[in-house]
């Protein structure tokens, strides 16, 4: 197909999805008094200076604990919500720039997985009428076909059974496979997948992962997938990014990340996930305290203060080259890995 | 990349599987109302008032057929007289059947009533759902608005409007609509405030649906069932207030309605001249009519809020 200016490069042989610097910064609201007297507006780092490129056919994990801005990096990424800061780049497109009929292009292949199967369903809609939206709002041709092949790919056989269901009369697993259907009725390029499992039963969890990974590996996609449990990620991820109070910490292959994380928060994270086996020795947990108030954050790491192995150069603060692997591939943003790795 | 619209597609019998699949689930929608109206038979006082509604909608419609005199029609030889076979409820002190102005007068009741109920439902959802999903200054100056509609005392203001304008039924259908969506304005905003949140929301602004259509696919539908709530206890403030302005002579005299009744009964000093039949009619017809509606009202709200049923 010819390239019209106006479509976005499909040849761009880039990373589908590309951030720097991200920042997402919300306004605290202050008293008026406060404002009047000219006190200064303080922020909510929810996401502050994000690195992140995911390539067609790779699954990215994002880990993190709740309010470390995963979520947030999540729905700036598919453009939910404006970023304060930084760049994002679809088929290596910057967004702002995009024109009204690239933007909607982006809309078209840009999708999001939510949480809640229960609240992220229109009760209203039938299943059919759910699905059939995308494809009404951008005018597709071969609706029912289209419909129908999406119910089959997210294993909603067979789909004429679904098709006139309203969610009441479906289970968690069998709603959530709607919104996959949903979302991938448009076939898009790039997808989020927000906990996409997290409130569903755990004898289903098993069968919707497969199904998630099958798709991103069939339909070629990028794919982001936030969750907080690690070994879902190791069961979904081809990299993995760590994330901590909006920043990204600590970076690398799935694999490698787990069996040597480099960060002590990392560290923290996967000693706090249980070993199915009644005779381990469950170390002291590394972590204390909570994360602090996201707006005022330490000085230097913002790690430092619940950190064990904290010291005096940490109250500079560490980038993510602070430690690299040869290839670059395994990165955290930490100063003292070498000194904790020889303890 | 060309195949972005183009979609591999299964055997052509999947197509006419789905062919058929669509017209059974259309059978299952019709099954999904009747289940819907389901509710008639767990609330039982809900149920009388959709009965004693459709009674009196009836009666208007067959007004003519019903009523066995023409109710303008005046014979002052048979002035004041109580109930008889002839008139089965009396008749006033111009000779007028009371039984017919009865009949007759539910039809202003009727349309007063359904026509301030749409135009509070219209106009409140929209101010609701404008204001709730769009925030900020559109918010700001709708809620002033509706302040400001609160502010204004109902009956002064109607009795300004008949002023302005003339005694008849639209005045008070207008004075209705200008005020009482007020109300249902609120509720509906703090409903979207609550929905625009939803996931169901951000999906479909991810799908990349416009905001029209998210008010009005998305969100609307789930108010909707308020909106019916607010626009029910509308009719009965319509038919309240037509009967409370035409008794206070603000009414169009020449009009057959309830309140006329009441007035010209008022007028005519009927207590202290007996005449029972003329006043307790028309207040028993107010009565029903009134009660009717906000049982309707009250079953339904109690659908909707399973927190009000009893355990």
């Amino acid at each position: 197909m010819a390239i019209t200016e106006q479509s976005l490069n499909w040849d761009y042989d880039g990373p589908i999805m590309e951030v720097t610097g991200l920042e997402k910064h919300f306004p605290q609201s202050t008293g008026i008094i406060h404002q009047l007297i000219g006190g200064e507006t303080s922020h909510v780092k929810a996401v502050d200076g994000v690195d992140m490129a995911i390539e067609s056919g790779e699954t990215m994990g994002l880990v993190g604990e709740s309010g470390c801005g995963k979520s947030t990096l999540g729905e700036v990424l598919i453009g939910l919500q404006e970023p304060t800061g930084g760049s994002i780049k679809f088929l290596g497109t910057e967004l702002d720039s995009m024109s009204d009929s690239q933007r909607k292009e982006f809309r078209r292949n840009v999708q999001m997985i939510f949480q809640d199967p229960y609240e992220s369903l229109n009760p209203r809609f039938s299943v059919e009428q759910w699905i059939r939206e995308p494809l009404e709002v951008h005018d597709m041709d071969n609706q029912d076909e289209r419909i129908y092949e999406a119910l089959e790919r997210a294993e909603l056989t067979p789909p004429e059974n679904y098709i006139g269901e309203h969610p009441h009369e479906l289970s968690g697993g069998e709603r959530q496979r709607v919104s996959i259907a949903r979302a991938l009725v448009l076939e898009p390029k790039f997808i989020v997948a927000d906990e996409p499992v997290s409130m569903l039963d755990v004898s289903v969890r098993a069968s919707i992962l497969n199904l998630l990974r099958d798709l991103v590996d069939d339909l070629d996609m990028g794919a982001l997938y936030i969750s907080h449990d690690l070994s879902l990620i190791r069961q979904m991820c081809d990299r993995t990014s760590v994330m901590y109070l909006g920043k990204v910490v600590e970076r690398g292959p799935t694999e490698q990340l787990i069996k040597g994380p480099k960060h002590p928060y990392a560290r923290a994270l996967l000693d706090a996930v249980p070993v199915p086996n009644p005779d381990h020795n469950i170390s002291e947990p590394q972590l204390e305290g909570e994360p602090p108030d996201p707006v005022e954050l330490p000085e230097g790491c913002n790690f430092r203060p619940r950190c064990p192995f904290a010291a005096e150069e940490c109250f500079e603060e560490p980038g993510l080259d602070a430690f690299q692997t040869a290839d670059g591939e395994h990165a955290a943003a930490c100063w003292r890995v070498e000194t904790v790795d020889n303890m | 990349m060309s195949d972005q619209n183009t979609t591999a597609l299964d055997s052509e019998s999947n197509v006419d599987a789905l062919d058929t699949e669509l017209s059974t689930w259309r059978e299952r929608q019709a099954d999904a109302w009747r289940r819907r109206l389901a509710f008639l038979k767990r609330e039982p006082m809900g149920l009388a008032g959709i009965l004693i509604m459709l009674a009196i909608v009836l009666v208007a419609v067959f007004a003519p057929v019903i009523a066995p005199y023409n109710p303008t029609e005046t014979d002052y030889g048979n002035s004041l007289e109580p109930p008889t076979a002839e008139h089965p409820l009396g008749t006033d002190s111009a000779g007028r059947d009371i039984f017919s102005q009865l009949v007759f007068g539910a039809r202003p009741a009727l349309q007063i009533g359904l026509l301030s109920a749409i135009s509070v439902a219209f106009v409140g959802m929209n101010v609701g759902l404008i204001a709730g999903y769009y925030g900020g200054y559109v918010d700001d100056a709708l809620m002033r608005l509706v302040d400001f509609a609160y502010g204004i005392p109902f009956t002064p203001f109607i009795i300004v409007l008949v002023a302005l304008w003339e005694p008849s039924k639209w005045t008070i259908v207008g004075a209705i609509a200008l005020l009482l969506w007020r109300q249902t304005a609120r509720v509906v905003r703090s409903h979207v405030l609550n929905l625009k949140e939803k996931p169901f929301v951000k999906s479909a602004r991810t799908v990349g649906a416009s905001d029209r259509r998210i008010i009005y696919r998305h969100i609307a539908p789930n108010v909707l069932p308020l909106v019916f709530l607010y626009g029910s206890f509308a009719i009965a403030w319509a038919i309240l207030t037509e009967a409370a302005i035409s008794y206070l002579g603000f009414g169009d005299p020449t009009a057959v309605t309830w309140g006329q009744m009441l007035q010209s009964a008022q007028q005519s000093q009927a207590l202290a001249r007996d005449a029972w039949w003329w006043f307790t009619m028309p207040g028993i017809a107010i009565m029903l009519t009134v009660i009717s509606a906000f049982l309707i009202g009250r079953g339904y709200e109690e659908q909707l809020n399973p927190e009000l049923q009893e355990p």
